[in-house]
């Protein structure tokens, strides 16, 4: 018996000890009394520790006797070579309706022909059958501005998964400025049941962080659709994640914005909010607006963020809510491709701007008008590689509490191809995990050594 | 077509074969959200928050008993 390399050790606001175990998502706490047992596990004296709590430390994976990193590699191996599985992402336009202050898309934009979205559903209707699961996501630019486009494609891919025998979902990222409800019920009759939309805190920061480029208030309409869906849609399997990015400007309104949101969808457990901070996206207008990244605050934010959410009873997605394989980068999978407005296949949404090699070795291919897939196997290769030692040295993945989660591959457009010195997500991930612990002490998701 | 017919075809569109109704499915999180949209969609109703729980154990038998309780106390009436 060992403890296992991926627990978090910290503790809660009243000094009580905790361990968070990154590949279970357990948490366990120590009740004062029992800090001597929290002592044993430190120090590795596992025979002192009495039989009902060694049972909890066993069972929430902070004590193991298997070898975690091999088990998990194999985990991710079979994930990353999946055959079963493909996971198509669509951007069927760059443009957008909005003008968002931290945006790296700038123009000229452009939009996907019909002959293009054919020519997908043409390589579909020949290869779908290699498949027991399909994932269609949707992406931009702002995706609904290209709404036909979306409910023809969806619905006829649907068809064809339910005519061969396939599972099928879709999702989408969108502004939700064009959710109306009649747009939700043809997305959502066909599948498309996911969305994370962004809205960056209350009336008065959305409209300054994320304006429509005529409506002033495109707060109140978000609001709305999404009020309508809430109200007249019965799915349970329906999902939307409204993610708040937070910058120096909205920091200071995330009460309210929580507030707003527990009244307005704090009964339907369908609607989680989302936290990220601003980022550095890329782009022009970063540039211009280089007070809003706060991403080197992150643990406080999240920690802030979720003590709030938990204290008002607001639902709270995080990125590890998913389990393991949850944070393992899509570009990182072979049957993972993003098919581009022109038809052009790529991994990775950030690297279409990059510029540079970068750039180019995302292309990996096309899809022709007649349906047919071009690929160049060694680009592609390239997004795969995995079990490389240098890289997992380089990184120091073998012992990062991230690993379960990510399986190495978090960023591969960084570790890969930009082959970056440090990964920032190592720092990212234990903040998020920080945030975690703190929101399943308040909300009493956690073992007990009592 | 009956209840349990109409369920079998939920399950073939969604390319999960029963070998035995009271097998524990494997399914992942795709196939079972896709499994339950369709279910929901065929027999027009929403599947309660509580019926679905972390510790649900998943058999054909279960959506049979489920569906067939939620169309005779209609949940969703
Ligand atoms: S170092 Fe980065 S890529 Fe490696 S396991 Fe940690 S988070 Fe994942
Ligand atoms: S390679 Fe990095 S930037 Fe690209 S999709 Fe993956 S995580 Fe995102």
């Amino acid at each position: 018996m060992k403890k296992s390399i991926y627990n978090l050790y910290t503790e809660n606001g009243d000094g009580r000890k905790i361990i968070y175990n990154s590949f279970t998502g357990k948490q366990v706490r120590f009740e004062k009394e029992m800090e001597k047992e929290y002592e044993n596990v430190l120090t590795d004296n596992f025979h002192q520790i009495r039989k009902e709590h060694l049972e909890v430390l066993m069972a929430s994976g902070i004590l193991v006797d298997v070898e975690e990193f091999h088990e998990l590699n194999n985990f991710y191996n079979g994930i990353v070579f999946n055959q079963d599985f493909l996971e198509i992402t669509v951007l069927p336009t760059d443009a957008c309706n909005f003008r968002c202050i931290y945006c790296y898309q700038t123009g000229p934009y452009h939009k996907m022909e019909l002959d293009t979205a054919n020519g997908l559903l043409m390589f579909l209707e020949k290869n779908c059958m290699k498949y027991k699961r399909i994932l269609l996501g949707w992406f931009g630019g702002e995706p609904l501005l290209q709404k036909d486009m979306v409910i023809y494609v969806t619905e006829r891919v649907k068809n064809m998964c339910k005519k061969n025998g396939i599972a099928f979902v879709s999702r989408m990222s969108t502004n939700g400025y064009e959710l109306d409800l009649d747009t939700a019920k043809s997305l959502i009759k066909n599948s498309l049941l996911f969305y994370q939309i962004t809205i960056d805190g209350t009336k008065e920061t959305h409209n300054i962080q994320r304006p429509h480029i005529a409506n002033g208030d495109s707060y109140e309409k978000i609001i709305y659709n999404l009020k309508e869906i809430k109200n007249n849609i019965r799915s349970s399997q329906l999902s939307i994640a409204c993610r708040i990015n937070v910058s120096e400007r909205n920091y200071r309104v995330l009460d309210s914005f929580l507030d707003e949101f527990k009244e307005q969808f704090g009964d339907d457990t369908r609607f989680k909010v989302v936290v990220e901070p601003v980022h550095d996206w890329g782009g022009e207008n970063i540039e211009k607006n280089k007070d809003l990244v706060i991403d080197d605050r992150l643990c406080e934010i999240v920690k802030r963020f979720c003590e709030l959410a938990a204290k008002k009873e607001v639902h709270v997605l995080m990125p590890m809510d998913f389990g393991r394989g949850n944070l393992l980068c899509e570009a990182s999978r072979k049957n993972s491709l993003v098919f581009n407005f022109n038809g052009d296949l790529l991994k990775c949404t950030s690297a279409i701007y990059t510029g540079g090699i970068a750039q180019d070795i995302n292309r990996i291919g096309h899809i022709d008008k007649q349906g047919n897939c071009h690929i160049n196997e060694n680009w592609e290769k390239q997004w795969l590689k995995r079990e490389d030692d240098e890289l997992m040295d380089r990184y120091g993945c073998r012992n990062c509490i991230g690993y379960p989660l990510c399986g190495g591959s978090s960023c591969v457009l960084a570790t890969n191809i930009i082959k970056a010195d440090v990964c920032e997500n190592k720092q990212r991930i234990a903040d998020y995990i920080e945030g975690i612990v703190v929101y399943n002490d308040l909300t009493g998701k956690y073992l007990e050594i009592a | 077509m009956n209840i349990l017919e109409t369920l079998e075809e939920c399950f073939a569109e969604n390319g999960i074969v029963i070998n035995n109704m009271d097998e524990e499915l494997e399914l992942d999180s795709i196939q079972y959200i896709s499994l339950v949209v369709t279910i929901e969609q065929k027999f027009e109703m929403e599947y309660p928050e509580e019926l679905l729980g972390e510790k649900a154990i998943l058999t054909f038998n279960k959506f049979y008993e489920d569906v067939k309780r939620i169309n005779e106390i209609g949940v969703n009436q």
